[in-house]
């Protein structure tokens, strides 16, 4: 029987000299893409090397199609995809010498899907790699995914540094990738759009910590943008308030829906946007260092 | 096993594409020098099949070669396993290819088709092609020694201390053969250690005996090429990628 779901982390932790994953937990549901999103360092990278077995972690749990992710790790890469924001390939080939080197490594490469990708994402067979750019490197990955029949897409900060175009293109395959109700996608990136316009899951690490995970639409109902005078501000509420800001023109910050109750009319919210989430989350962050700094 | 092929199969390719034209190159010339002036010529080649590793190496690093090694379904172990084989392969190959070369040159004797056969030159010439000698044959399997064994120790510290050190590794390597080498003659020449001889007279030995020894040889730079890399796999594979 198939698990319910593709990935799954428990606790994992991993300590670095200047960072550490702390206790990050999240599942991701076969059928569905999740955006992994935070600020640059907050740990998405080293999370997605742990789940590869880059990373070693200190303590956790890592299950990948319901294995483990150490001690399984080469069955789970046969079906796993992966795209980095690099390619890591030999650039000086091209894409058939590419493939010569890469199918001797999967059971279940299939040359004619390869070559049909390949055709579809409009990729010269006969050029160097290196020539590429990045959205057509990122789109060699993907076809690499695809000809092994991955179940799993994990991809690595995918569109940044790839033009509207190229962005749109990526988002579209991916898109049409989860078509198959088998399949999922974890994505890190930091353009939030990307997770507006595909991810059916969010979570979102902050400084090693994972802040919110769940679906997209809960997060983005379960916040607003909350603006107005801070004199209209009643005192029980401000404690609740992330990311507070004084401006010339009155306050800002973001503050959970179930707390908009018994505010003042005067006071005005719009829902939050998942950019908006995180720059809120950054703020409140550094309030919170400033205070820390000014109490010592 | 498998993955040890994919691995020298996917280095293989990996430096095919620049580096096996410019061994073609060196390899059709010295091979032709060799059968017409001097099978000696032969081992210039095995010299050159250094290009394959070097060409890998650099390309491993430009690359970020090791995080594809991440994503590979494939034992982290057998990724170090196979560049080390992929070393002593490499090197093999080209050995016996030239031993057969060598062989060819000593039944042909082109050098007689030259012009000149009577001149000083021609007659040194003519000496290099001595059936007897088993100098040309000796000093294949002594470069393929020398290259393998280097190749597989530069490798070996290349990959633990990295290969940014590779310069300062390849002069302490230098430096300590040269104290050793130097140490023991002196200590031969003044009847400090007693007479040793580094290497045996193949001259006076039986087809079968030289034989042995040649395969022994083979097999020494195998085991230390097997050796370098184990020790290499034990400590690379813990590494974080």
């Amino acid at each position: 029987m198939e698990q319910m779901n593709i990935l799954e982390i428990k606790d994992l932790c991993k300590t670095y000299d200047s960072f550490a994953l702390k206790d990050v937990s999240f599942t991701l549901p076969r059928g569905y893409i999740m955006g992994f999103v935070g600020q640059n360092g907050s740990g998405k990278t080293t999370t997605i090397r742990s789940i590869l077995g880059m990373a070693k972690p200190d303590s956790g749990r890592i299950s990948v199609f319901g294995l483990d992710a150490e001690t399984d790790s080469i069955v789970i890469k046969e079906r796993l995809g992966v795209v980095f924001d690099s390619l890591y390939l030999a650039e000086h080939l091209n894409i058939r010498q590419i493939e010569q080197q890469l199918k001797p490594f999967y059971k279940n490469w299939d040359s004619k899907e390869f070559f049909r990708r390949i055709e579809d994402f409009d990729l010269p067979d006969n050029k160097r790699i290196g020539d590429f750019s990045k959205g057509m490197k990122m789109k060699l990955m993907i076809a690499v995914a695809l000809s092994h029949k991955a179940e799993l897409m994990i991809l690595d900060e995918p569109t940044s540094g790839l033009d509207p175009v190229a962005r749109d293109e990526l988002l579209d395959i991916l898109g049409e990738y989860i078509e198959d109700e088998n399949r999922g996608v974890l994505f890190s990136t930091h353009i939030t759009a990307d997770v507006e316009r595909i991810a059916d899951y969010v979570t979102i690490l902050h400084n090693g910590k994972v802040w919110y995970t769940g679906t997209k639409d809960d997060l983005t109902e379960s916040y607003a943008v909350l603006k107005g005078d801070e004199k209209e501000l009643p005192d029980a509420v401000k404690p609740k308030l992330i990311g507070f800001h004084n401006y010339r023109n009155g306050f800002e910050a973001l503050i959970r829906t179930d707390d908009l109750a018994g505010l003042p009319t005067s006071l005005e919210y719009e829902k939050a946007s998942i950019d908006e989430i995180l720059v809120y989350i950054a703020k409140e962050d550094k309030h919170e260092r400033h205070s820390e700094h000014h109490a010592v | 096993m498998k993955d040890i092929l994919n691995i020298m199969r996917f280095d293989f390719l990996t430096a095919k594409t620049t580096a096996l034209p410019i061994f073609g190159v060196i390899a059709v010339m010295c091979n032709a020098l060799g059968l017409l002036f001097s099978p000696m010529m032969f081992v210039y080649v095995l010299m050159a099949a250094s290009f394959l590793i070097v060409q890998l190496q650099t390309y491993a690093e430009k690359y970020g070669f090791h995080k594809l090694y991440g994503i590979l379904p494939i034992n982290r172990k057998s990724i170090t396993r196979g560049r080390f084989q992929y070393i002593f392969w490499t090197f093999f190959a080209v050995e016996i290819f030239e031993l057969i070369m060598t062989k060819l040159a000593l039944v042909l004797k082109l050098y007689r088709i030259l012009p000149n056969q009577e001149n000083e030159t021609m007659q040194f010439v003519a000496e290099t092609f001595n059936a007897e000698s088993t100098l040309n044959y000796s000093l294949i399997v002594g470069i393929f020694v020398v290259m393998c064994v280097f190749f597989s120790y530069m490798q070996m510290m290349g990959q633990i201390f990295g290969q940014e050190n590779e310069m300062k590794i390849v002069m302490i390597t230098l430096a300590v053969i040269t104290v050793g080498a130097l140490a023991f003659f002196g200590l031969d020449s003044y009847d400090i250690i007693p007479h040793i001889n580094v290497l045996p007279d193949f001259d006076a030995m039986s087809l079968a005996k030289r034989t042995l020894w040649y395969i022994g040889l083979n097999a020494g730079a195998f085991v230390l090429n097997v050796l370098f890399g184990e020790i290499t796999a034990g400590k690379v594979s813990v590494r974080e990628l």
